[in-house]
């Protein structure tokens, strides 16, 4: 019997314990039940049609694009950055060490915002260039910064802390006698890295990348102001021209599963370096 | 402690900064704004002044206060909505957000055309929507309509901003009610056609661009000129300085658009709401209305805002505002299909 009442009691405190965890679940994931609610049954429709016809796959295929151009640029400044902070001793390394996370306080469309000024077509740059040489817009070629490719640079500025920050600590808590040992059996500085750290490394970087790829997918500021027609830019438009909420939740439910998507890739990436352990 | 001392400091600015002693309470005023200009303050300022009425503000994008007012339902405080648009202003009033007014003050002071035939909003400034263009490049006299933009020796010189935006789907609005669903629909994928670039930035930017060659001709609304070319900043002035502009003059002649306004379905304040907007109808509130903003003052006799009494007379299209507000979604459907982004 007192056994029963240890059970019931344990379960009553249990319960306790998980119903602020259930309400906490439930306020965050309103937002995302409510775009199925509303998404799923009120859905479809002339806009929804209309969208299908016109702008659907072009903005999935814009926020692909943008998810995986962000993710190279990321890549090739923040893993080279993290491992040259941790690894070398250089003059201003401590101040490189913390001046590398200072943009993650920067906002993307902030960031969005000064670069275009500075780099656009009347900016400080391109008039200089004109003035100096004579020429017209047209007469010459610059980068575009209102583009895709111009927005994956802004949004990889914004976000690459994440990875740097996550690289960074994987790096420096690697046992310095595996990268020696390899130094023993003869491998190359180069060699050290791409086929011993790196490796060690990739769960942690997987994490911060896929981070700031779920960011980059669900940025709306910057993509708007740089006139790249993502999936939440579109959302808004389903929303604002044709307030149509419905169609702008089925929009909202795509960015989920790419954002579930991501985040299984990420999970995928880690269960795939336990399978492979670095001895 | 530098921290600390900051903290000390922001505090006491603050402070500064804070209610002073408040006029007799002779009410309250609550504002919904869809125009996020920081010189309106001055507007509310003055009204409380005249009134004694203590005025609050809600300032955000017109969607968003539409959807604000739709959950807040019978218990918003919104007593007025203000919205730089009238596609804006007839969301509000299809949504059942505003209730008609009849004053005879408003209806004296504002044009028939400019206002809700039952009250719903009535129009305090006019914006027009006008063609930029390179002189060098470009004569004057081949500009006389929006027509133009779509033709083929134009092509790769257009730049323009998203069809999204406001004031491109009120446009669009009124070409399918001068020309018919086709005709628009064919202008605007002509005008996509000739694009110099994909749409990008507000009407700054397109100004801006053909200021820097990069295109030779775009739309915009008057002020965004009219303030670059009275910007204290001098790259700002010289670009726009090397611009010209046109009043289209074709047909029904230029589109204009309003800054309106109309009073809450259930707003709390009604009589300080109809007050306010006599207010805004008065010459003190035209002045303070369209001076910082460079629109037109809707009240005849209203002196224009420094920089406007340059621009050529022109005629102003008289399609009703209604029809603008009635065609939006159709507007956005043809700007679609026409691959504009």
């Amino acid at each position: 019997m007192p056994a029963l009442a240890d059970t019931v009691q344990h379960r009553l405190r249990r319960a306790g314990a998980n119903l602020p965890l259930a309400l906490t679940t439930l306020i965050l994931g309103a937002p995302i039940i409510g775009c199925l609610l509303i998404g799923l049954i009120a859905g479809g429709g002339d806009t929804w049609t209309h969208i299908a016809d016109t702008f659907l796959w072009s903005s999935i295929g814009a926020t692909l694009a943008l998810i995986l151009l962000t993710g190279l640029f990321i890549a090739i400044v923040a893993i080279p950055a993290a491992w040259l902070v941790t690894m070398y001793r250089f003059p201003g390394r401590d101040i490189f060490g913390w001046l590398l996370i200072l943009p993650l306080a920067a906002p993307g469309y902030v960031l969005a915002f000064s670069y275009s000024d500075m780099l656009g077509v009347a900016g400080p740059i391109q008039s200089f260039i004109r003035e100096a040489s004579g020429l017209s817009a047209r007469d010459y070629w610059f980068p575009n910064i209102r583009s895709l490719t111009g927005c994956a640079f802004v949004m990889a500025a914004a976000l690459y802390p994440y990875v740097y920050l996550t690289a960074r600590a994987a790096f420096s808590m690697q046992s310095t006698s595996t990268l020696e040992a390899a130094q023993l059996l003869g491998a190359a500085p180069r060699a050290r890295f791409w086929r011993v750290a790196l490796p060690a490394a990739r769960p942690a970087i997987a994490a911060g990348l896929a981070l700031a790829l779920m960011e980059t997918a669900a940025d709306y500021g910057a993509a708007d102001f740089l006139g790249v027609r993502t999936l939440t830019v579109s959302v808004y438009r389903a929303w604002a021209s044709f307030g149509d909420a419905a169609a702008g939740a089925r929009l909202a439910l795509i960015l989920v599963s790419l954002t579930l998507f991501l985040q299984w890739l990420e999970r995928w990436q880690r269960a795939g370096a336990r399978r492979r352990p670095i001895n | 402690m530098r921290l600390v001392g900051f903290i000390v400091m922001i505090t006491a600015l603050a402070a500064c900064n804070g209610p002073e002693t408040p006029p007799p309470d002779a009410g309250r005023l609550n504002i919904y704004t869809a125009r996020q200009y920081n010189s309106d303050q001055a507007i509310y300022a003055a009204f409380e002044e005249e009134t004694g009425i203590r005025v609050r503000f809600r300032d955000t994008s017109a969607p968003q206060l539409l959807e604000n007012m739709k959950a807040e339902g019978a218990t918003s405080p919104a007593d007025i909505v203000i919205a730089p648009d009238v596609g804006s202003l007839w969301k509000f009033q299809e949504a059942g957000l505003l209730q008609p007014v009849t004053s005879e003050r408003l209806e004296t002071a504002i044009p028939e055309t400019f206002r809700d035939p039952d009250g719903h909003w009535f129009g305090f400034a006019r914006r027009a929507r006008i063609i930029v263009y390179d002189p060098d490049r470009l004569n004057a006299e081949d500009i006389s309509d929006y027509g133009v933009l779509a033709e083929e020796a134009m092509e790769g010189e257009v730049c323009m901003r998203s069809s999204s935006n406001i004031y491109n789907l009120s446009l669009m609005a009124e070409l399918i009610e001068r020309w018919g669903e086709e005709d628009a629909a064919n202008w605007a994928k002509s005008v996509r056609k000739n694009f110099a670039r994909e749409p990008q930035g507000g009407d700054t930017v397109q100004i801006q661009s053909i200021g820097a060659g990069e295109c030779s001709i775009a739309i915009v609304n008057h002020y965004y000129w009219v303030r670059m070319m009275t910007s204290n900043a001098s790259d700002q002035r010289a670009l726009a300085e090397s611009t010209a502009i046109a009043f289209p003059s074709i047909g029904a002649g230029t589109h204009v658009n309003i800054t309106g306004a109309g009073v809450a379905a259930n707003a709390p304040n009604r009589d300080a709401a109809i007050a306010f907007l006599e207010f805004l109808a008065s010459e003190r509130g035209q002045t303070l209305l369209t001076g910082p903003t460079k629109e037109f003052p809707m009240v005849d006799g209203v002196p224009l805002p420094e920089g406007l009494e340059n621009l050529p007379e022109f005629i102003a299209s008289e399609v009703p505002m209604v029809k603008l507000g009635e065609n939006q979604s159709l507007a956005q459907t043809l700007y679609d299909k026409a691959g504009w982004k």
